[in-house]
């Protein structure tokens, strides 16, 4: 799940940068990327044996997913702005 | 602590029109260990299932203490130990450990061979015996305060059966332990009370003539 997300933030970064999607649409690819693993986590046999750990822990499996795609969002946004910052340096000096 | 009682009513499952649960009353105090028996495909995992909240059946009552719960997993409540594997691959065991031990036990568990030889490694790393044990004991010495555990007896060597028995027991003294196998001799002899499910309902067991009664059995062994 951290690989995927962590592959759509650089795609969505590279076209984001080469200017042929705006942040809006970068957001609304990866909030589809969000319902692709999730779909694929829930009908993958593994995944769903795995829940019963998180389960029998005392974790939510809904609350992981708000939790973990929130902060892949949030890390995100904050990268998109740091590189946006470092671009406008460059272009500077 | 107080005594929790965690109680099973009314549960009603139906798979493709054919009625498997109908009559179901269970219930289980921290303190003791039920034994739950019955036939192949007569409903031992699915009520198990239905209880932990992971199953969702055509009606059911869970409580706890008399209070309602949807789903027994929520607030860790209720820990149930599936038939197949369910610890994830790629984390290693001691961190698995550390989220799911209840603290009181931390030190019994940490102290066992199994662990003492593989804490440091991933479980897709086990053979699947060792693999096996390891599950099954992190279930018993989990924070829940009930336990389900579904054929933790199948695929474990005789000695292995008898050191579960005893770790069964000594959690109970402070958590409910619904237990199920077919192997049930052992569940005869770990379980403080027995209770079979038969034609969709379930039937107090009050000694064991009473499962050659049911035809659960033809003769004790």
């Amino acid at each position: 799940m951290l690989l995927w997300c962590m592959t759509i933030n650089m795609i969505c970064i590279y076209y984001l940068f080469r200017g042929e999607v705006n942040i809006v649409e970068s957001y609304i690819f990866k909030i589809m990327s969000y319902g692709l693993i999730i779909g694929f986590r829930y009908y993958n046999y593994n995944s769903t044996k795995t829940f019963f750990y998180f389960r029998n822990a005392g974790y939510g499996i809904d609350r992981l997913y708000l939790y973990a795609l929130t902060c892949d969002a949030l890390a995100y946004g904050i990268l998109l702005s740091l590189l946006k910052l470092v671009k406008y340096w460059v272009s500077i000096f | 602590m107080g005594q929790y009682i965690l109680k099973t009513d009314s549960v009603h499952l139906e798979f493709d029109g054919r009625k498997i649960l109908q009559d179901i009353y269970l219930d289980c105090r921290q303190g003791e260990v039920v034994g739950l028996l019955g036939r192949n495909g007569c409903g031992k995992s699915s009520l198990l299932r239905v209880i932990f909240g992971s199953l969702k059946p055509t009606y059911k009552h869970v409580s706890i203490d008399d209070k309602h719960i949807y789903k027994g997993y929520d607030d860790g409540r209720v820990a149930y130990l599936p038939q197949h594997n369910y610890l994830p691959q790629n984390i290693k065991i001691q961190s698995l450990a550390g989220t799911i031990i209840d603290p009181q036990f931390t030190d019994e568990f940490t102290s066992l061979s199994i662990y003492q030889d593989h804490h440091h490694k991933k479980p897709g790393q086990l053979s699947g015996g060792e693999l096996r044990q390891l599950e099954t004991l992190m279930c018993i010495y989990s924070r829940a305060d009930f336990i389900l555990l579904d054929e933790p007896f199948t695929h474990v060597s005789p000695v292995q059966a008898e050191m579960f028995k005893g770790i069964i027991r000594k959690c109970a003294k402070v958590k409910g332990i619904i237990v199920t196998d077919h192997q049930y001799y052992n569940i005869l002899d770990v379980a403080d009370r027995i209770v079979l499910i038969t034609d969709g309902s379930t039937k107090a067991i009050n000694n064991p003539d009473d499962l050659i009664r049911y035809r659960y059995i033809s003769h004790i062994i």
